[in-house]
Order: C-alpha cells, then structure tokens, then sequence
C-alpha cells in the first residue's frame, strides 16, 4: 500500500476516526474525544472543521441520514476502517518495542 | 460608532479588535474596505478570533456556522463568499479556533492561496496592458489625458466646470484605477510574506 500524505496519522485525525467508529455530529465528536482521551485533548472548532473536510474528501468517513435537521452526522467508512487497522499494527509494533520484544503477530 | 482602519494581515486585525474589546467595545460588524461598526461592550472578558475558510459542497456554510456555535462561538460579521469569518466568545480557556499545529498553518496556507492568487492576477493585469493604446494604462500618466469628454479644453464658463464636474468621477477612475490595483497587489505581496512567517514560526514552535 502506497503511504498516503495523512499518514501516519496526527493524534487529531486518530481520535477522529476512532470516534467515529460510531455516528455522530461535529460537536460530539468533540465531546467523545474529550471523554475518550480523559480530558486531555480538546480538539478546537477550526481544527475539527478542517479535519472533517479532510476526512470527507478522502472518503474515510461519510455523511449518514439523522433526525438533526440542522447538524450533519458522520461515519467511519470501509476505508477509514482499514487504515485504523494499519494503524493499528504501526503502533502496536512500536508498542512492542517499548517492551524489548518483537511481537510481529496480527492484532 | 464607526471606525475605518485598513488591514493588510488578518492576525494585526485580530489583535486590534481585541485590544478595542478590551477598552469596552465590542465588533459588530466587519465591512468591506475597513469599515468596522462598534457597540459599548456589555462584557469585557470575551475574545474575537478571525477565521478565514473556503466553502463547498459536502461541507456547507451552514455547516460551518453551526459547529462553530456548538462550541460557543457567536458570528459576528462575514458570509459565504467573504472569506474571512469574524468569532466572538466568552473567554473560557478554550479560546483558540485551532487546537493543533498543523490546522493552525493550513489557515495561513489558505490566506497565502487567496493572496498569492490575487498577486498572479495583477501580474497578468499589468503584462497584458503594457502596450500602449490597448489598456487600462493609457490614462495612467497624466489625469489631464483621462479626461475624454470631445472638446473640453476649449469649452469656456459654466460650459466647462459642468462638463469638467460631470466628467471628473469617471476620468479619476480610468486615471486611478490601474494605480489601485497594483497598489493592492503590493498589499498581497507583502501579506503573502507575512503569512509564509507566521507559518514558519509555526514549525519552529
């Protein structure tokens, strides 16, 4: 797989996608980060907008129907799901590296 | 009250916004050419930010503005084609629109963009008149030569200031206009500048 220009991914888009493993608007995406990083990363309104404009144009996450006429709801797709999973094996490598062995197995 | 004052670099505007809010008057409305509308602030502890952004079809106007308002920003001035939007909020420790480095050097890339954009037009502007008898420097050198109105200069009295009068507004503009738009271009040049620097600092961080 050719590397591509937002990987690996910056600490922003990681918890992006990974909240977006389920549906929601701009905001909580904001609020679930804020939960799931036990306050430690409060992503600013400009950087979110950008980002989900990114993240929209490369197909990684989708806009999904909701009952919010006003806000718009998103998703992970199929392709954000991959590259989470990339992810995934990047970081446990290095992971396995703090422990002094190589884990080179599937995750 | 009403204040006129020209900003070439979004960040000096911000902070002369802020420095207003912090003598007691808040923004309410940014025009274009520098004319700002000021009310007596009611609250003093709050923060303008100034947000450039480009709009499309997947993520609306609309879109922007409601998110920006979850998070407690209220829209001052600015609309879909403006380009730069105008944020006031209540200072709550969360008072940056951008929370990390590379967002926060992606506005900078978009102001040097429009800027760099508007620089390239003049540039164009100006080759394509060069030639003498083909464009808009024909009157630029002298005002007197702007003026086309047949027989003017021999016209006497009341006949001539009125044609002169009449004629005046429109030989300004062939005479200012080419001026005008090299002097703006300038003006980005020198924007475009300061926003590679501001993106520099940046990295440098």
């Amino acid at each position: 797989m050719k590397k591509h220009k937002l990987l690996p991914l910056s600490e922003t888009m990681h918890y992006i996608l990974l909240a977006l493993r389920e549906p929601l608007h701009g905001y909580a995406i904001m609020q679930k980060i804020e939960e799931m990083s036990d306050g430690d990363v409060r992503i600013a309104a400009g950087t979110l907008y950008g980002a989900i404009d990114n993240l929209l144009k490369h197909h990684w996450i989708k806009q999904v129907p909701s009952n919010d006429s006003r806000r718009k709801v998103y998703w992970i797709t199929e392709e954000g799901m991959d590259i989470l999973k990339t992810e995934q094996k990047r970081l446990a490598h290095i992971l396995s590296l703090y422990k002094g062995v190589m884990e080179d197995e599937e995750v | 009250m009403r204040k006129f004052k020209l900003f070439i670099d979004v960040k000096k505007e911000e902070k002369w916004l802020n420095e207003m809010l912090q003598a007691g008057w808040t923004c309410k409305q940014a025009r274009l050419f520098g004319s700002y509308t000021f009310e007596k602030a009611s609250e003093q502890e709050q923060v303008i930010r100034i947000d450039y952004q480009n709009f499309g079809k997947k993520l609306t106007y609309s879109d922007y503005l409601q998110l920006y308002r979850d998070y407690g920003w209220d829209h001052i001035s600015g609309s879909k084609w403006s380009g730069t939007q105008y944020w006031i909020k209540k200072m709550d420790g969360r008072d940056e629109l951008f929370s990390d480095e590379m967002s926060a050097k992606a506005l900078y890339k978009r102001l040097m963009g429009n800027n760099g954009f508007f620089i390239l037009f003049v540039i164009f502007v100006f080759l394509s008149h060069l030639n003498a008898g083909s464009g808009i420097f024909d009157y630029a050198w002298s005002l007197k030569s702007a003026y086309l109105t047949p027989g003017l200069w021999e016209k006497e009295g009341i006949a001539f200031v009125s044609a002169l009068l009449f004629e005046t507004p429109f030989a300004l503009m062939r005479f200012g206009s080419p001026w005008l738009i090299i002097l703006s271009g300038v003006f980005c040049a020198f924007a475009y500048l300061k926003y590679r620097k501001y993106t520099a600092q940046l990295t440098a961080k």
